[in-house]
């Protein structure tokens, strides 16, 4: 299976490891991604802000690049997944919104009719791979280490436009985690936002949202934290550091970085001595290899 | 749109002058014993092992703090006494044909294993019953064997198995003086010709498991209010201690969720479930009750305060009560792992604040829904059910206890959610309905 | 906050709720869920979700879109997840953006961020350093991102005014 991976504008440059780490799981897994030339910005946030009609051309362009080469896209961050998805929708239902972007599209010779789909890498790994095909491919699983799971907010919600998991009780992660291995550690307030989008307006307030992230994991003695998108995954490890961080780092991994070592793929493939916070402890937990 | 069974245009001939009441909790009981007091003979079919129904397992009443199962037992010996009521407990309607004042229903009844005409509800087997299951009754929390009665004034005060937990090890059978024990006994299937119908089958709870957010099912200390009726009843699972199921002990600051399961349109019950903040306010009152030491708090989005009696009985809560009333929905229940107490979060809209507070126990109220089963009944009778799953109504003005069928009835909450009171005069509504139609079936 | 009196209405209510995100503005029921499901909320004393759309619905228009309140929303939407109404106040946060935006009322981040993607078609191109581009390299990734930075110049002059208000199209 082929897809287009939409790397958006964080992952590549501030966490490019979760970029290196999915193409080679996925690739492991059967889905082989193609390189997705001449983007732009989703349009996340800011420019979703200020105009609806704005936002619709961002996404809506980076849809018809998309479906003029016939592939689906593969986003990895939670915010490109739910922007994609939001638009898609609001193109797939407003003629009028359409239209409007179609004729910004036309001079790139571009048309949006709505025929690609936006997945989220969640959704790959559970819909089109399969947690099954996950467990079979496992060739050095994990010996039990305690790991809690952040799934995101624009990953899971709204559940009628994005359709990824249950928001109120969501289990990809945790079955992927049990999947290779490990033992997949409930937490309270689960569901909760990372705080990575209140850094543009207010940094203690995103600092003390992540940190009580932080602190609820903690507190259910996770040994690490999984996640499945950029921002969070930056955010979680940034708010660990510095003024009221708690003592014991836990060490915040991104999903396809976790599952990589399990399916034997090695460990400089999936730039984890790029990780701020060590994943030493986690590795340290991958049995011996079975043939 | 008068529509008969069969969908054949037949005369309407009144053939039978005998009744069926669908149900036995204190709807169907009033229903049957009104058509009963007027001489007409009644079958009051129940697919529990009793009748009774919600009333017995509650403890008080809104709002007058009256004893339910008080009010409860002298209808159940009343019902049990009748010379018009014929009772067909642990059964099910499982075929209906025909048209108002001739219909031809096929009853199951379930094997009891036990003969209704030989048990004389001693108890003896019972006791050596070496099987304890959690009991349906109450509410898991308790205990039954696996040959029980549901509650002591169960009616008939017949034993029945649960052939599901039975261990085959018929001690009970060894035990029991009068040979009223048969484990060969097979379901029965009967015919009976009635001219009118009543369906009064009641509701359940909604399954407030599906709230992750509110820790139903997760946290040992939020529990629902049916399992609080059993907590606090002298008759129920503790002698009425109220007790966190965690530790045992007595819960000295507790707190009620309201409107759970009910005013959500993302669950699929955008519609107010009517009793949910009195019987609220009941349980708040019975816990200050309990223990005046006790900190009682209820969360709400209003209270609906509607009846007669029932703005004092609020205004009592809160003044002669000292129950304290916050008003914001909760939005997050986390549990302290340690100590098993509970944190919710609330913004307490009159003071804007937005307030983290722990309690010891919560107890969510959640609203009513349609009874497991009721699909079934409406299929059978071939009844319109309205979106949200009760049983339609032919004419909410003229016609509030008339079914979509001729010669079909609803009371209870078989149409929607109702107190007790309510409950009662749409049987009794239902039930000279009923015996209009019974009334012509002297008359050719 | 002055001590002005202020004389209800119900103008801004139905402006908001003309605006796509902010149609079901008229349904909220005061409950306060919104507020207890919010982490901006626990986090910062003055936010406070249900206390916005209060003013919403009361008229206070001035004071609603001269405030950075409703750019504090995260849009992590848990307020929708909750709202036994259908309410979603993450929408109508957004709805009131767009009108604040177009009156003037922009945080300085917004736009500037704004400007950058505008500009550069992406966030994080001055970011890019030398260092970056070797790690991409070392992991076998493609260095030269290939951003397009055409399309948001036409975005640009489309659907933005100079000061960056949204310009009618």
């Amino acid at each position: 299976m082929d897809m287009l991976l939409y790397r958006g504008c964080t992952a590549p440059v501030r966490l490019p490891a979760y970029e290196a780490a999915t193409i080679a799981v996925l690739e492991k897994l059967g889905v082989n991604l193609i390189e997705f030339k001449d983007t732009n910005c989703c349009g996340a946030q800011y420019v979703e802000s200020l105009s609806r009609n704005a936002f619709a051309a961002m996404s809506g362009r980076i849809l018809a690049l998309a479906e003029k080469e016939g592939l689906d896209i593969l986003a990895i961050c939670g915010a490109c997944s739910g922007s994609l998805k939001i638009n898609k929708y609001h193109l797939d239902n407003d003629p009028t919104l359409r239209d409007e972007v179609n004729s910004l599209l036309a001079d790139e010779g571009l048309k949006y009719t709505g025929k690609v789909r936006v997945r989220h890498l969640l959704q790959v790994l559970h819909e089109d791979i399969g947690i099954d095909a996950v467990e079979r491919a496992v060739v050095r699983p994990y010996d039990g280490i305690r790991m809690a799971a952040h799934y995101g907010c624009h990953v899971t919600r709204p559940y009628e436009i994005v359709q990824v998991d249950d928001p109120e009780n969501p289990t990809i992660l945790d079955r992927l985690v049990e999947a290779v291995g490990g033992v997949a550690v409930d937490y309270a307030g689960k569901t909760r936002c990372c705080g990575g989008p209140m850094l543009a307006m207010d940094e203690g307030i995103a600092s003390a949202i992540g940190r009580q992230k932080i602190q609820n994991i903690a507190e259910a003695r996770a040994d690490g934290l999984v996640t499945a998108c950029v921002f969070c995954d930056i955010q979680l490890t940034q708010v660990q550091f510095g003024e009221g961080a708690i003592d014991k780092r836990i060490p915040v991994i991104t999903i396809p970085q976790f599952l990589g070592p399990a399916l034997g793929i090695d460990e400089d493939v999936l730039g984890l001595e790029l990780n701020k916070i060590t994943p030493s402890d986690i590795m340290a937990s991958l049995q011996e290899g079975r043939q | 749109m008068t529509q008969s069974m069969d969908y054949v245009e037949t005369p309407k001939k009144y053939v039978s002058d005998n009744a069926l009441v669908i149900g036995g909790g204190v709807a169907g009981m009033q229903a049957a014993l009104d058509i009963a007091n007027q001489g007409y003979k009644v079958y009051l079919v129940e697919k529990t092992p009793s009748i009774g129904g919600r009333m017995a397992a509650i403890d008080k009443t809104f709002p007058t703090l009256d004893c339910s199962a008080c009010i409860l037992t002298p209808k159940l010996s009343e019902v049990a006494r009748h010379p018009n009521i014929e009772l067909l407990t642990y059964s099910e309607v499982e075929k209906a044909t025909g048209h108002e004042g001739n219909f031809t229903i096929k009853i199951r009844r379930k094997a009891r294993y036990v003969h209704e005409d030989k048990c004389s509800g001693c108890g003896e087997c019972a006791q050596v019953c070496p099987v304890e299951v959690p009991a349906e009754f109450e509410e898991k929390i308790g205990f039954r064997k696996a040959i029980y009665l549901p509650f002591p004034q169960a009616t008939p005060a017949v034993y029945t198995i649960d052939m599901d937990t039975c261990i085959n090890c018929k001690r009970c059978a060894k035990t029991c003086t009068r040979g009223a024990i048969d484990y060969e006994m097979k379901d029965k299937v009967v015919q009976l010709n009635v001219g009118a119908i009543v369906v009064a089958t009641g509701y359940k709870l909604f399954d407030v498991s599906v709230y992750p957010r509110l820790g139903y099912g997760r946290y040992q200390n939020v529990i629902n209010a049916m399992e609080y009726e059993r907590l606090i009843n002298a008759a129920g699972p503790t002698h009425g201690h109220l007790i966190r199921i965690s530790d045992g002990k007595t819960p000295k600051d507790i707190g009620f969720i309201q409107c759970v399961g009910a005013r959500d349109v993302n669950k699929g019950v955008p519609y107010c479930s009517r009793v949910c903040c009195m019987y609220g306010v009941k349980n708040a009152v019975m816990a200050r009750e309990h223990d005046p030491e006790a900190k009682v708090t209820i969360y709400y989005a209003d209270i609906r305060a509607f009846g007669k009696g029932f703005e004092e009985f609020y205004e009592m809560a809160k003044t002669r009560f000292g129950v304290n009333f916050v008003k914001g929905r909760v939005g997050e229940v986390v549990e302290d792992s340690e100590t098993k107490d509970l944190i919710i979060e609330v913004e307490d809209i009159n003071t804007a604040q937005l307030e983290e507070v722990r309690h010891d126990l919560l107890v969510i109220c959640p609203g009513l829904q349609p009874p497991d089963g009721l699909e079934t009944i409406a299929k059978v009778l071939k009844l319109e059910q309205s979106e949200d799953g009760y049983l339609d109504i032919e004419d909410t003005f003229s016609a509030p206890v008339t079914t979509t069928i001729p010669g079909v009835f609803t009371c209870g909450c078989a149409d929607g959610p109702k107190d007790i009171p309510d409950s009662v005069t749409a049987g009794s509504a239902a039930a000279m309905r009923a015996t209009i139609i019974l009334s012509k079936a002297g008359a050719k | 906050m002055t001590n002005e009196i202020h004389t209800p209405s119900s103008e801004f209510a139905r402006e908001v709720a003309s605006v796509p995100g902010g149609e079901a503005i008229n349904k909220c029921i005061q409950c306060g869920i919104c507020t207890a499901s919010c982490m901006v909320a626990r986090a910062s004393e003055k936010y406070r979700p249900r206390k916005i759309i209060q003013k919403i619905l009361i008229g206070k228009r001035d004071e609603v879109l001269r405030s950075d309140q409703p750019w504090f929303c995260m849009t992590c939407r848990m307020c929708e997840e909750n709202c036994q109404e259908g309410v979603s106040p993450a929408e109508i946060f957004h709805a009131v953006r767009f009108i604040a935006a177009r009156e003037g009322h922009i945080p300085n981040v917004f736009r500037n961020t704004l400007d950058t993607v505008l500009t550069d078609g992406w966030l994080l191109k001055d970011a890019y350093s030398d260092f970056i581009e070797d790690e991409r390299d070392d992991l076998g990734l493609e260095v030269d991102l290939r951003f397009n930075d055409g399309f948001v110049k036409r975005v640009r002059e489309r659907y933005f005014s100079p000061d960056m208000r949204e310009a009618e199209v």
